[in-house]
């Protein structure tokens, strides 16, 4: 390892990094300028006309708002949803014995394999029969039933290396088995569940075939952003400030935290979508 | 403790104390297990098991719309093979896949170990690229747009003609020749992060002592790449190259913004066919068929991590 | 307060047998201490006696009731573990407070238990903090409150010193002790060392691969093992072992060196055990004469340990108490009462039967 880093590497990943966000500049100056300078090109910062004119119309123009708190309802809800459910199924499979308990477990953490498609016909008929589609359990139901594969996984893992005493401790202390998990291991399992959150919130909020069959009117970003690029629409500057609005919470989250996404990552290896 | 100098008695103390209350016995442990996995039981049921046994079912049925289904047996499977619109999309499926997975893994792992040589100065970089993996499919599809256009608006077409190529300059999205390539190249940007991520996690992991070692030993930079730091990243790309071939084989979001499947279904994957034959055409159980051939390709690609999670399942 | 009664125990993970057959009553009240070498299934015996794993075969009668099926709060016993496993998310106070509440009593009651239980460990001005935040010797004196603070009828400790220091483990040993003479409930207590064996026990339990060789006061085994497995095992350091040989009536050792021998069904080779403590160097005083070739000097101030072998090449290491001027290379005789020798047979079963004779003269 040279003392100093050879010059030729940081020039290349650099030129590499700025390649990258150049679409990224892009649409931040598109949703900055005029249709028609937007027409003679972003790029020519010469002759550009900037305006915060598509910041100030697209929350009227599109029904934003309401897709932003759809966004971040859907997304909360089956946040919460898999942090609770998941850590107790972890811990049960782990650490109870029960019939049936290995087949389970198998069956649960391959899930993974399942490709979204897979659950749209099923549940477009089941939630149609239910009078269902509209409603936010249509989707809340499959991002949370689909998380299990990985979430169960990264929960199970990190409950290998938890102390096997702390248990049994709290068995000699009169602690039932389902007390055992609310009073000491769920306290403990913070950084695992952080993990599961960032994971989950960042494929809620990013999806978007299941919210765009099984919703109507309340729709998340992504399937406002998919509405208003189909359109022939020549305000490209707002459909640039909405896809800058989708894009926003999730890449803020993702920054922040990074290092418990890439953890994440790493340990689920399955990964998911 | 000086236990023999202080005063009282803890085991009198506590002798004398109120009489232990009557406790409840604590559940068995399948009992807490049913508690504990009623609420996954549930979601996980009505998400995974049961759409995962109707679609089987359903695609060995006709059925249409609101339609009853009928038994066909492999009929739909027959009829897929013969389906030349689906066996050209099979085709172009492992073509968007390979090609996305090779491009992405390509340069995420080389961007990688490169980064490993200045961890510091090339921090901001590292972010830069790998900040677009937190944007969702469907704004990278429509921040490509913006790439293509199709008028000198269109930053390719713009920079082609600032070169004097302009005769090059075309709609890219909206000629079948090009709007795959397109396509490939809006998936792969958003596919790099990745990779990048977990070849510098492998990488940071290697002790400093053995990069120190290389480097006294006369190695420069890319001998180090190759002959250290390649082997020693393999752990973390491989589980990359894994979840970017899964995670493009089921693509759909990015195509459904960028192209639409078009022009003239040259960039629809066996991901986005299910879609349009069951969702827009209501053929379900042709579509059924179709998303157990997707499933079954999945499978087949997982089947060593499916092998791995099994083995270590305790 | 219970007696602890072990009836043809015996314990299996699938084919492995690790306990067999063990029998074994632990009085009211004693502190009684499981020491074997690694493996030998002690902390198996311990949990099994805890609850913690299942009985395989054989009745465990905690006072006087049956409690193989019992959880371990219906035992009455509270266990202190290696690694103290406190609740690294509770407070001090909390995390003793916890077997009360779980047990359902009143606050009030609680906080005043709890409080009687820092004020015996000492530990009050500890109560707000966080295990994270406590020394080892702290952790551990913690991990000792929420065992007391349930006036437990047993008291179970699986090594509860071996992650202190040596300074640390020589004073929280005799704060155990002192702890077992004031609340005088029934302790067992699982090491492997027999320094911690010899000092804290009434009742010492040697275990081999699952078996039980031998059970008595220290001051029993030390002075009468059965076997030469406990006769290696307790003493530090260990015993010495020469090779003898019988013929007839006497019994040549190593060097020449010669015994007279009597008893009956002698096997010719058998050994002999000398405790180095009770060699005396030089040619004073009767009993067995030896000479070992010192190799190495150990000074501990107020003694030596002097380490050699005898002339046929069997390691010997005596203590001496007062021989200084002694340096490795020299010859060094010895001499040691035939009272403070022990006989085994090549199985390692003690001889009981013979009896030792000093030589008979040089002719005969
Ligand atoms: N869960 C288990 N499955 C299989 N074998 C086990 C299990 N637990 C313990 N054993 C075996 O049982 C034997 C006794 O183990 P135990 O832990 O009681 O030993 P120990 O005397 O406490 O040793 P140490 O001093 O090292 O703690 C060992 O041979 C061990 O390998
Ligand atoms: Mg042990």
């Amino acid at each position: 390892m040279p003392v100093t880093p050879p010059k030729w590497i940081i020039a290349l990943v650099g030129a590499i990094g700025l390649l990258w966000i150049v679409p990224l500049i892009g649409v931040a100056l598109t949703s900055l300028q005029t249709p028609e300078a937007i027409a003679r090109g972003w790029w020519n910062l010469g002759n550009a006309d900037f305006t915060l004119d598509a910041w100030t119309r697209v929350w009227t123009e599109y029904p934003i708002a309401a897709s932003l708190w759809s966004s971040v309802k859907l997304t909360a809800i089956a946040t919460v949803l898999t942090m609770l459910t998941a850590p107790a199924a972890a811990y049960a499979f782990h650490y109870l014995r029960f019939p049936l308990r290995r087949g389970t477990l198998i069956l649960v953490i391959n899930a993974f394999v399942l490709p979204q498609q897979v659950v749209i016909i099923p549940l477009f008929q089941l939630w149609r029969d239910m009078g269902l589609i509209g409603n936010v359990a249509a989707v809340i139901v499959p991002y949370v039933g689909l998380s299990y594969a990985w979430a169960v996984f990264l929960v199970k893992s990190f409950l290998e290396d938890f102390p096997k005493e702390l248990i049994e401790a709290a068995r000699i202390d009169g602690c039932g088995p389902v007390g055992t998990f609310f009073r000491i291991v769920l306290p403990n399992l913070v950084s695992p569940i952080s993990a599961c959150a960032i994971l989950q919130f960042l494929w809620c909020w990013n999806s978007l075939l299941l919210p765009m069959l099984f919703l109507r009117e309340d729709v998340p970003l992504t399937v406002m952003l998919a509405r208003i690029a189909g359109q022939y629409d020549p305000n490209v500057n707002m459909q640039s400030a909405a896809a800058i609005v989708t894009a926003f919470v999730p890449l803020c989250v993702f920054i922040l935290f990074q290092k418990q996404f890439a953890a994440g990552n790493q340990v689920s290896g399955g990964g998911k979508e | 403790m000086s236990c023999a100098n202080s005063s009282g008695g803890l085991g009198a103390m506590a002798r004398t104390a109120a009489a232990e209350p009557a406790r409840r016995r604590p559940l068995p442990d399948w009992g807490a297990a049913m508690v504990l996995l009623a609420p996954m039981a549930l979601f996980f049921g009505v998400s995974v098991l049961y759409p995962l046994a109707d679609t089987v079912r359903l695609s060995f049925h006709e059925l249409r719309g609101l339609g009853g289904a009928s038994w066909v047996g492999l009929g739909n499977y027959a009829a897929l093979a013969q389906d030349p619109v689906f066996l050209a999309t099979l085709w172009r499926t492992l073509a968007f896949t390979l090609s996305v997975t090779a491009i992405s893994v390509g340069i995420g792992w080389t961007v990688g170990l490169l980064c490993a040589f200045a961890p510091r100065q090339t921090a901001p970089f590292r972010l830069m690229i790998f900040a677009t993996f937190g944007i969702s499919e469907a704004v990278s599809g429509f921040i490509w747009i913006g790439i293509f256009r199709p008028d000198s608006s269109g930053l390719l077409n713009g920079l082609l003609g600032l070169a004097g190529l302009g005769e090059l300059a075309q709609p890219w999205l909206g000629s079948p020749g090009t709007a795959m390539a397109a396509l490939i190249a809006a998936a792969s940007w958003s596919a790099v992060g990745l990779p990048l991520l977990l070849t510098f996690a492998a990488v940071q992991t290697i002790p400093k002592s053995v990069l120190e070692a290389a480097y006294i030993d006369g190695a420069k930079p890319l001998a180090t790449m190759w002959h250290i730091m390649m082997p020693l990243s393999l752990p973390g790309v491989r589980v990359a190259v894994f979840i970017n071939l899964v995670t493009a084989l089921r693509a759909f979001d990015i195509i459904f913004v960028l192209t639409g499947g078009g022009p003239a279904r040259s960039t629809e994957t066996v991901g986005f066919f299910m879609y349009r034959v069951s969702m827009t055409e209501f053929n379900l159980g042709y579509g059924a068929a179709t998303t157990v051939v997707l499933l079954l390709a999945v499978m087949a690609v997982s089947l060593p991590a499916v092998i791995q999670r099994t083995k270590g399942a305790r | 307060m219970a007696r602890v009664t072990l009836r043809n125990i015996s314990k299996s993970y699938g084919q492995l047998e690790v306990i067999r057959d063990l029998s074994l009553d632990i009085e009211d009240g004693s502190f009684t201490v499981f020491v074997g070498p690694s493996g030998c299934g002690k902390s198996t015996l311990l949990r099994m006696i805890a609850g913690l794993e299942p009985i395989t075969g054989g009745d465990l009668m905690i006072g006087g009731t049956r409690a193989n099926d019992l959880d371990p709060v219906a035992r009455g016993i509270a266990m202190v573990f290696q690694n103290y496993a406190l609740y690294p998310h509770m407070t001090v106070e909390k995390n003793i407070a916890f077997s009360l509440k779980m047990a359902g009593y009143g606050r009030a009651e609680i906080a005043r238990r709890v409080a009687e239980a820092a004020e015996v460990l000492q530990i009050g001005h500890l109560l707000g903090r966080r295990p994270a935040n406590l020394s080892g010797g702290q952790r551990q004196r913690v991990a000792i409150g929420r065992a007391i603070v349930r006036d437990p009828a047993v008291f179970l400790f699986d090594e509860p010193l071996s992650n202190l220091d040596a300074e640390l483990r020589v004073s929280m040993r005799s704060e155990i002790a002192q702890l077992h003479q004031r609340l005088t409930n029934t302790m067992i207590y699982v090491t492997h060392d027999q320094t911690e064996a010899m000092t804290m026990a009434d009742r010492i339990v040697v275990l081999r691969e699952g078996r039980i060789e031998q059970t008595g006061t220290p001051q029993e085994l030390y002075e009468d093992p059965a076997n030469a497995f406990v006769a290696g095992f307790i003493g530090s350091p260990r015993m010495n072992f020469l090779p003898a040989r019988a013929s007839g009536s006497a019994l040549e050792l190593p060097g020449g060196a010669r015994l007279g021998c009597a008893g009956d069904g002698l096997p010719r080779e058998l050994s002999l055990g000398i405790r180095p403590e009770a060699a005396r160097p030089g040619r004073e005083g009767g009993g067995l004469r030896l000479e070992m070739e010192v190799a190495l000097v150990e000074y501990l101030g107020g003694t030596r340990y002097l380490h050699g072998h005898l002339a046929d090449g069997t390691a010997m290491l005596i203590e001496a108490r007062s021989a200084a001027g002694i340096r490795p290379g020299d010859r060094l005789p010895f001499t040691c009462p035939l009272e403070a020798l022990r006989a085994f047979a090549p199985d390692g079963a003690r001889l009981r039967s013979l009896s030792l004779l000093p030589a008979e003269p040089e002719t005969a």
